[in-house]
């Protein structure tokens, strides 16, 4: 069928539109009056059964062809319903009326059809035929009912096209986080194997020369730096995942801190590290988890300021006793702007993009984890000068 | 002297297993997955068992609730080598003794070994 007019049949004013359409087209193929009503009336019963039953209903007006003729056709089609169907006798006046009428079942759908064969003196070419799409086509509203239902049909498309961008972008996103997590796991593995073979180097029975020995601790400095990027690339996959687990301790942090000690002053060989100490209090971490959290305020620290500048850790308790930990360094400092993004994902500001290593996790990893103990990280800078890095944690009573 | 058996799907890791543990005086199979493990057990009668968790195609902690359910010896103990430091509660669950993150230093592992071949490491 060449449809010139389609429409939804979801309640009583799709009706009215029906008739109006049915009207319209039976008129402008200049059929005579009779024949309009006929083919209008035949419509409107079709319709009203079909919007009494069912709200799936939908309505096509065309022409169809058959060698060198035409007829004039509606199709409704609606979605059959298991145990109910509209019977031929509720259709009685469009059987009586029209000659051609069709109502079958196909595929989950019900279709009924009626036809009216164009008399010949109504001679149809393809340029009249053309006139009546586009007449059609660009036709505006003819009420304002019509006028909603069309805006309604635009932004259910909008909103299809958009869902289905969501799903795919969530299908990326799902894959994406899947092959962080299996690459990590496997870049896991040669590293073992790495730092294994290294270490038995370094503690092998047969002495290497002092050159071998630095190399061989050159290597082992690295791929410790390799684990630390492969563990962020799984950090930053589960975070996404939400993911992330903790195993939280009561911990006294002074000690914590001093326990740690050893790992910290080892972050920062070519600088002078101070540990100043308030008093302590108990917190409840993840010992492994806040590590991170050092090793990377520690080794920024270092990493954007010069070999033999000073960089200072210190605790200090609030008034509310919950503990604040500054690390503060005399580096190259961040902008006002790079101050609200720095705890981004992947951010690396310009200006270090080029001359530092790094792939903008470290600072992310380590909000989520401190948020997740309920604290807050922030950052107070001058460029040029240097920056303090803070962050707090709830105490949990003085010890 | 103390017999240790290993399973890795991975070779070379093995080969480290064996080079370690071997110049730690112990006596060392290692064999790589898939492998009848019951058999192997069987026959070697290990004093401890390396195996790690992250196997191509099979879940080493089914491999582990396998062996600890087929071992007379409810003392022989199970280390368990893993990347993912989430999995460590789970791991008794399936009969583990103890897990090892990777990469590990080398000194860690001999120190695990060591100790839960000692009559006095406390089982879990």
């Amino acid at each position: 069928m060449l449809e010139l007019i389609t429409l939804t049949l979801e309640n009583e004013m799709d009706l009215v539109l029906a008739q109006k359409k049915a009207s319209k087209l039976s008129e402008i193929l200049k059929l005579s009056l009779s024949t309009q009503a006929t083919f209008v009336t035949a419509i409107a019963e079709l319709c009203r059964v079909v919007i009494d039953f069912t709200d799936t209903g939908v309505l096509s007006l065309g022409l169809v062809q058959k060698s060198n003729r035409y007829s004039l056709s509606g199709i409704i089609q609606y979605d059959s319903v298991k145990g109910s169907t509209i019977s031929d006798e509720s259709f009685f006046y469009a059987k009586k009326l029209v000659p051609l009428f069709q109502n079958y079942e196909l595929a989950d759908k019900v279709i009924i059809e009626i036809g009216i064969n164009l008399p010949r003196s109504i001679s149809l070419d393809q340029v009249k035929i053309k006139f009546l799409k586009d007449y059609f086509d660009t036709e505006p509203p003819i009420s304002a009912y019509e006028e909603v239902k069309r805006k309604n049909l635009e932004l259910f498309l909008i909103a299809e096209t958009k869902d289905a961008q969501l799903r795919q972008s969530k299908y990326i996103d799902e894959k994406r986080n899947e092959f962080i997590s299996i690459a990590s796991h496997e870049l896991k593995t040669p590293i073992t194997i790495i730092k294994a073979y290294t270490q038995l180097a370094l503690m092998g029975k047969e002495a290497c020369s002092e050159q071998v020995r630095d190399f061989l601790l050159k290597i082992d400095a690295q791929s410790t730096k390799l684990r630390n990027l492969v563990q962020q690339l799984l950090d930053t996959s589960k975070i996404e995942n939400g993911r992330l687990e903790y195993n939280y301790e009561e911990v006294d942090f002074n000690s914590f801190i001093q326990e740690a000690s050893f790992l910290l002053t080892h972050l920062l060989p070519k600088h002078e590290l101070t540990v100043e100490l308030g008093a302590s209090v108990m917190v409840k971490l993840d010992r492994e988890r806040m590590d991170q959290v050092f090793t990377n305020l520690i080794s920024n620290a270092g990493k954007y300021s010069r070999a033999g500048s000073k960089v200072v850790l210190r605790t200090a308790i609030c008034k509310k006793g919950n503990l604040t930990v500054s690390v503060a360094d005399e580096g190259i400092g961040m902008s006002e702007e790079s101050i609200e993004k720095i705890f981004q994902k992947f951010h690396r500001d310009k200006q270090v993009v080029n001359g530092y290593s790094g792939l903008g996790m470290g600072l992310y990893i380590a909000s989520e984890i401190i948020n997740d103990h309920g604290g807050k990280i922030w950052v107070e800078s001058t460029k040029d000068v240097g920056s303090t890095f803070f962050f707090s944690l709830p105490g949990m009573g003085v010890c | 002297m103390k017999r240790i058996l290993c399973v890795d799907d991975d070779q070379e890791i093995l080969d480290i297993y064996e080079i370690i543990l071997l110049s730690e005086g112990y006596s060392v199979k290692t064999s790589i997955f898939p492998v009848d493990i019951l058999q192997l057990i069987l026959e070697f009668e290990p004093d401890l068992i390396i195996l790690d968790i992250n196997m191509n195609e099979i879940n080493g902690l089914e491999v582990c609730r396998e062996v600890r359910s087929y071992i007379s010896n409810e003392h022989t103990p199970v280390i368990m080598i893993s990347s993912d430091e989430s999995i460590h509660t789970a791991v008794c669950d399936f009969g583990a003794t103890a897990i090892i993150l990777k990469p590990f230093q080398i000194d860690h592992l001999t120190e695990t070994v060591k100790y839960h071949l000692s009559p006095s490491a406390t089982v879990s």
